[in-house]
């Protein structure tokens, strides 16, 4: 089966093609719009109205694919006017592509961002500009996962800072200055390391296309410097993801950035890095010639597993105990994708989409619960069941999510990445299945000091503060039943990125000549 | 039949519906009446089991077929991976039949009692919303036709055992016992999960007898142990031998064997009705039937055997000798509960299935009842269940003396009670493959007979001391009482007293002691823990000579392993070995074999009857004389051997310092070397400060497009 890279074939003109800019164009004309105004309910709700419409459409391109109506991909080019370069193959141009595990991770970020906005408090100083980054936020999040060009992803993967700068630098915690700081340095300063690699295969290769690209890089590179081009990508993919022990940043920056900020960030910047890892460091690795990075990440995500539990589990701040949480939870996403077989990348993939839904959830309610109480301190906060069942059911059921109980969303993705291990060696699976006793430890321990125990709030809080509002529901309601659905049937999920994921996880064939692939050219199609 | 068979999904969702519909409209609309919903729910799968189970006893020749309900979970087949396939899907056999009547009939009987149990309370309608989620996943256990969906059922009544635990949440003794309780389970389904994983790495399925078109993983183990490795995938053989041991760890963890049977004890924070429901009828029977119905795979591997029966044997006696010095009567019958389980696993160890199956349903039948009678002991007695509280109880509580002497003789093996038939033929059995385990088992019956009766000569018999207060806390807890007096917001019912599910005749039945909703369940349990003993009985009576093991015995999980079990052995083993996993044998046991360790074993139940009946009975002193005599021996029972201790001491506290630790390494040495290396000196000389002077963003825009530009450069340039 000669599988080609989804992103290198093209497709015909259709008119849900113009859909992929309208995926990232949406979110900005509504950030326009939304910074202008004053009022904070306006903002709101025109933000949420605006995420629901990109809710729409990427919702009306993923089922077109999922259930196989529609394309398998889908490509957009830009205009003509818009072409850098007169040579076809070499220009850059604007392009846009998505298979099914791009149009997942979209839906995942359109599903995310409503219902961080529906979290955020109404009381928010200056609304109209926190909704308008968060839509800049949501628009460069999308943008990377569908760019086809690398110079593209680099952008979008680069511009995801700026929102994310502000969003925590303006409207964090005490701390916030220092937290954005780090964030932005850490960030930055790997981004540089990948974007000496991205430069030094696109000046190779010269072609921008990612597919072309990888290609070039699996073909016509030497070991060694395949080896140097993965190192500079995992080290600018590796510290947003985080990959130990790059996440020094992630606690802080977590900790002082305001709650719904926070999910975006644990739910979905986060995925940016998995998702790179997935389309640009993998397929290097998939020839086989990198076995000793590939034995470097299995290790360092096994130790994040354990080691991110274990600081979780002390942690007195439930934030930045589900802060320590994510990072092991990520290394479960990590480890499978770097066994390089079609089970790991299909559990992965699934992992970002749980993870995205049952971490952003767990931050969602913890912010809820902080608004009511005042602190995040576990130690001076018990009992919120009492009085209080809905906030106790939903929060049960996502930290059931977490530690991965059958029929929940988290089942599935955790068990294949374990599973997909036991093909590279019994050990890793001993030591990665062992996160999911130590993740029970934790999240448990967090469900016994908050939920459970004699109902207990600080002296400053006055009264007895209700249960979950209706806004509040309209946050938390989709997420779980997200958390259920995909329990029951993650095969809607699986089934449908099993032949991407094939792609990308399928030896490349030994070059013959010079001639790299037989495909239409992206670049033209878009010219008539 | 059929129609039960073609809908047998309606098993699960029933109660899964009454869950749901009790959760959304429990609190607000249904109130007092939230059991109905479970009740019909319950009720309407204990009809369909019934219905399967008496369209098979009917059916001469019974051909079990997979039913598959939807596809799962599909991953790989494509490239570099096998494929892992799992479809939710029932697999009905005889074997299946019995669990789902155990689970849902004992189940229903025991929702009938709570509703009388748990009248007034205020979270009645969570309380039954969570039985009615538990009767789901129990079903899907016993019904999954692979391991994934035992493994959904496993944790899903784990799940439940957590939620009904902690259903007084605000104790933290309550608390601290559901969240021990569900780690100590995950700790068994480390090895489950993985134990899962080589299985499908080896055979390359998980579904225990195919579909129709391809075999089944137990089919493939028969294949394996008969010397064909071609079924397994290409050099997987060394980890098959692996495979039982790592499952066995679950097994381990849900039915409470030692090393793992320290949630179990404290599991008793629960209202009582979970305890008799899952913590000693249903739930934490899942490890034997895990290992019955993966016969084929365990009994090739005789190290995995040896070591099930060891491990059951030394639980008997072990959880046996701690009954003897609990005065909490749940402790007692909660520590009975694991030493029982620990006869249930020697039948499965010593290769007597049907002998551990058997010990199940009478052992649901009995402890239920034991449970369910300490329960209205409780409610009468204000709350106390401390055996050293109250004495000679039965004129207040007449009937409830009788059904609990039912239950005790039972659970001692009073000659032809239900339990004296199940033990003994466990114990039986084990003689077949060791003397040592038999006099272990034999011992223990005898402690059996005698923690039973001193509960019951305590309790009912003697002088009339009846507790005229609700117990107080005895280590109160300092912040908890502060707490209850400062923000107590009118909840009643349980405020915080009583070692236990606090539960107390405050509100509801005053008048009652007995109610006819608490009693009528218990009598007809009382009636099974007589005569549930017919279904088995080494002689034709009322029904077939060994008839339960005849019906379990078309069950392919059983036929499988007995056709493993009959390849190691010789040809006098082989009539032996069919009878105990109910194949058809050639010729008749003599009598003399059947009747004398009937008489043994009935001998020793009443041995242990009459020393209790000495000691706590005719000259209550002698007991404490005798306990004073063996201080230390005494004092490791009453503290259960110190296991809990030194868990906390080599588990937990190391692994709490491992965290600290990691926690100081983490901020101090990971953080700071960042800040150092990068960012911290070197940088924030130059870059940083220069960020800072105009601002991060311009500076970084100004990089950003630095950086495009370069690349542009590069490629026009090129």
């Amino acid at each position: 089966m000669t599988v080609l890279h989804p992103i290198l074939a093209a497709t015909t003109e259709s008119p849900q093609q113009l859909m992929l800019p309208l995926l990232v164009a949406l979110p900005l004309l509504g950030a326009l719009i939304v910074s202008l105004v004053r009022e904070s309910t306006l903002a709101r709700t025109i933000a949420f109205f605006v995420s629901l419409g990109v809710l729409v459409f990427a919702g009306l391109l993923l089922t077109q694919t999922v259930d196989g109506s529609g394309p398998g991909f889908h490509v957009w080019n830009a205009p003509d006017a818009l072409r850098l370069g007169r040579n076809p193959a070499t220009a850059f141009s604007v392009s846009l592509g998505a298979d099914a595990i791009s149009l997942w991770l979209v839906a995942l970020v359109a599903v995310l961002t409503p219902c961080a906005m529906m979290a955020t408090v109404s009381s928010l100083e200056r609304a109209g500009a926190f909704f308008a980054w968060l839509l800049v936020l949501e628009a460069a999040i999308i943008g990377v996962f569908l760019a086809s060009d690398i110079l593209l992803f680099y952008v979008f993967f680069e511009l995801t800072l700026i929102p994310s700068f502000f969003l925590i630098g303006q409207w964090g915690g005490i701390e916030r200055r220092y937290a954005a700081t780090m964030f932005f340095i850490f960030t930055f300063v790997g981004s540089v390391f990948m974007l000496v690699s991205i430069l030094y295969i696109v000046t190779s290769a010269g072609t921008f296309n990612i597919g072309r690209c990888v290609e070039f890089v699996q073909r016509s590179m030497t070991d060694r410097q395949q080896f140097w081009v993965m190192i500079g990508l995992l080290l600018g993919l590796g510290v947003k993801t985080p990959i130990l022990p790059l996440h020094t940043w992630l606690p802080t920056t977590y900790l002082q950035a305001p709650t719904p900020v926070t999910a975006l960030l644990s739910g979905l910047l986060a995925k940016l890095g998995t998702y790179g890892i997935l389309r640009l460091a993998i397929p290097i690795a998939v020839g086989g010639s990198q076995g000793c990075l590939i034995a470097w990440l299995i290790g360092l995500s096994l130790a994040a597993i354990v080691y991110a539990a274990l600081i979780a589990w002390v942690q007195k701040d439930a934030k930045l105990l589900v802060a320590y949480s994510s990072i092991s939870h990520l290394g479960f996403c990590v480890l499978a994708l770097s066994t390089l077989n079609v089970m790991g990348g299909q559990a992965s993939v699934l992992y970002m989409i749980n993870h995205g839904i049952s971490t952003a959830a767990v931050f969602l309610i913890l912010g809820m619960i902080e608004v009511r109480m005042g602190t995040r301190s576990i130690s001076q906060v018990s009992g919120l069941g009492r009085g209080r069942p809905k906030l106790a059911f939903f929060f049960v059921l996502f930290v059931m999510s977490s530690i991965g109980l059958p029929l929940t969303n988290g089942f599935v993705s955790e068990f294949l990445s374990i599973q997909s291990t036991v093909s590279y060696s019994l050990w890793v699976t001993a030591i990665a299945a062992s996160g999911v006793v130590l993740g029970a430890i934790y999240m448990l321990h967090l469900t016994a000091k908050l939920i459970f125990g004699p109902a207990r709030q600080p002296a400053e809080v006055i009264g007895t503060p209700g249960d979950l509002s209706g806004r509040e529901l309209l946050a938390l309601v989709p997420l779980a039943t997200l958390v259920i659905v995909l329990g029951v049937m993650p095969n809607t999920v699986l089934n449908s990125i099993r032949d991407p994921i094939a792609s990308i996880m399928t030896r490349p064939q030994p070059s013959a000549g010079t001639v790299i692939v037989e495909a239409p050219a992206v670049t033209s199609a878009g010219m008539n | 039949m059929q129609f039960a068979l073609e809908h047998s999904y309606l098993i699960p969702l029933f109660p899964l519906l009454a869950a749901a519909i009790v959760g959304l409209f429990g609190r607000k609309i249904l109130g007092g009446f939230s059991h109905v919903p479970i009740w019909l729910g319950v009720g309407a799968s204990a009809v369909l089991s019934f219905m399967i189970l008496f369209g098979m006893v009917g059916e001469h020749e019974f051909k079990p077929a997979p039913l598959k309900w939807f596809s799962w979970i599909t991953a790989g087949g494509v490239g570099n991976s096998p494929l892992f396939d799992v479809s939710a899907g029932a697999w009905i056999d005889p074997l299946t039949a019995v669990m789902l009547c155990v689970v849902c009939g004992i189940g229903f009987l025991i929702m009938v009692f709570a509703a009388g149990y748990m009248k007034g309370e205020q979270g009645y309608w969570r309380f039954f919303s969570y039985l009615g989620l538990f009767i789901f996943a129990m079903t899907c256990l016993v019904m999954g036709d692979n391991l994934v969906m035992l493994y959904v059922g496993w944790e899903g009544v784990g799940l439940c055992s957590y939620l009904l635990i902690g259903y007084y949440y605000d104790k933290p003794a309550a608390r601290e016992a559901a969240k021990k309780a569900f780690i100590v389970n995950r700790i068994g389904d480390f090895g489950f999960a993985i134990g899962i994983m080589l299985v499908w790495y080896c055979f390359g399925t998980v579904s225990y007898f195919g579909d129709g078109n391809q075999l089944g993983f137990l089919q493939k183990a028969v294949a394996f142990y008969g010397g064909d490795v071609s079924v397994l995938n290409p050099g997987t053989a060394k980890f098959v031998y692996w495979i039982p041991f790592c499952l066995m760890l679950g097994a381990f963890g849900k039915s409470a064997q030692f090393p793992l049977h320290v949630w179990l004890p404290d599991a008793m924070e629960g209202p009582t009705p979970v305890s008799a429901l899952i913590h000693a009828a249903t739930m934490v029977t899942a490890g034997v039937y895990m290992i019955v119905r993966l016969g084929a795979l365990f009994v090739g591997n005789p190290a995995a055997m040896t070591t099930i029966a060891v491990v059951g044997a030394f639980t008997a006696i072990f959880a046996g000798s701690i009954a003897l010095r609990q005065f909490d009567l749940k402790k007692v019958f909660a520590y009975s509960t694991i030493s029982q389980l620990g006869f249930m696993f020697v039948a499965v160890g010593v290769l007597a299935p049907v002998a551990g199956v058997f010990h199940l349903v009478t052992h649901a039948f009995f402890k239920a009842l034991l449970f369910l009678s300490s329960g209205v002991v409780m409610h009468a007695m204000l709350g106390h269940l401390d055996l050293r509280k109250m004495s000679g109880i039965k004129r207040k509580l007449p009937i409830t003396r009788i059904l609990m002497l039912v239950g005790c003789a039972a659970l001692a093996g009073f000659p032809l009670m239900s339990g004296f038939w199940s033990k003994d033929e466990i114990v039986h059995a084990s003689l077949d493959r060791s003397w040592i385990i038999w006099v272990v088992l034999s011992f223990t019956a005898l402690l059996t007979a005698y923690y039973t009766f001193r509960v019951y000569f305590r309790v009912f018999e003697g002088p009339v001391v009846i507790p005229s207060r609700p117990p107080v806390e005895t280590a109160p807890d300092v912040e908890h009482a502060a707490v209850q007096g400062a923000t107590h917001n009118g909840h009643s019912g349980h405020s915080g007293h009583s070692g236990h599910d606090t539960h107390d005749s405050h509100h509801g039945h005053h008048g009652a002691n007995e109610p006819k909703l608490m009693i009528l369940p218990l009598a007809i349990l009382a009636i099974g823990a007589i005569f549930a003993g017919l279904i088995n009985l080494p002689f034709g009576f009322v029904f077939q000579k060994h008839a339960l093991g005849e019906f379990l015995g078309q069950s392919p999980s059983l036929q499988l392993a007995f056709e493993v079990a009959a390849k190691n052995a010789s040809t006098t083993q082989i009539e032996t070995l069919a009878e105990h996993f109910g194949q058809p044998t050639s010729e008749a046991v003599g009598t003399i074999s059947v009747l004398l360790p009937l008489l043994i074993g009935g001998g020793i139940a009443i041995a242990g009857i009459v020393l209790a009946y000495a000691n706590h009975l005719l000259d209550r002193s002698r007991a404490d004389r005798l306990a004073e005599g063996a201080r230390p021996l005494t004092t490791v029972l009453e503290k259960k051997y110190l296991i809990d201790g030194l868990y906390h001491y080599l588990f937990v506290t190391p692994l709490r310092y491992l965290g600290t630790a990691s926690n100081m390494f983490d901020v101090y040495v990971v953080g700071v070397f960042f800040k150092v290396l990068g960012f911290g000196q070197v940088i924030s000389g130059s870059i940083v400060s220069h960020f800072t002077q105009r601002g991060y963003l311009q500076g970084y825009a100004l990089t950003a497009v630095v950086g495009v530009a370069l690349i542009l450069l590069v490629v026009f340039v090129l």
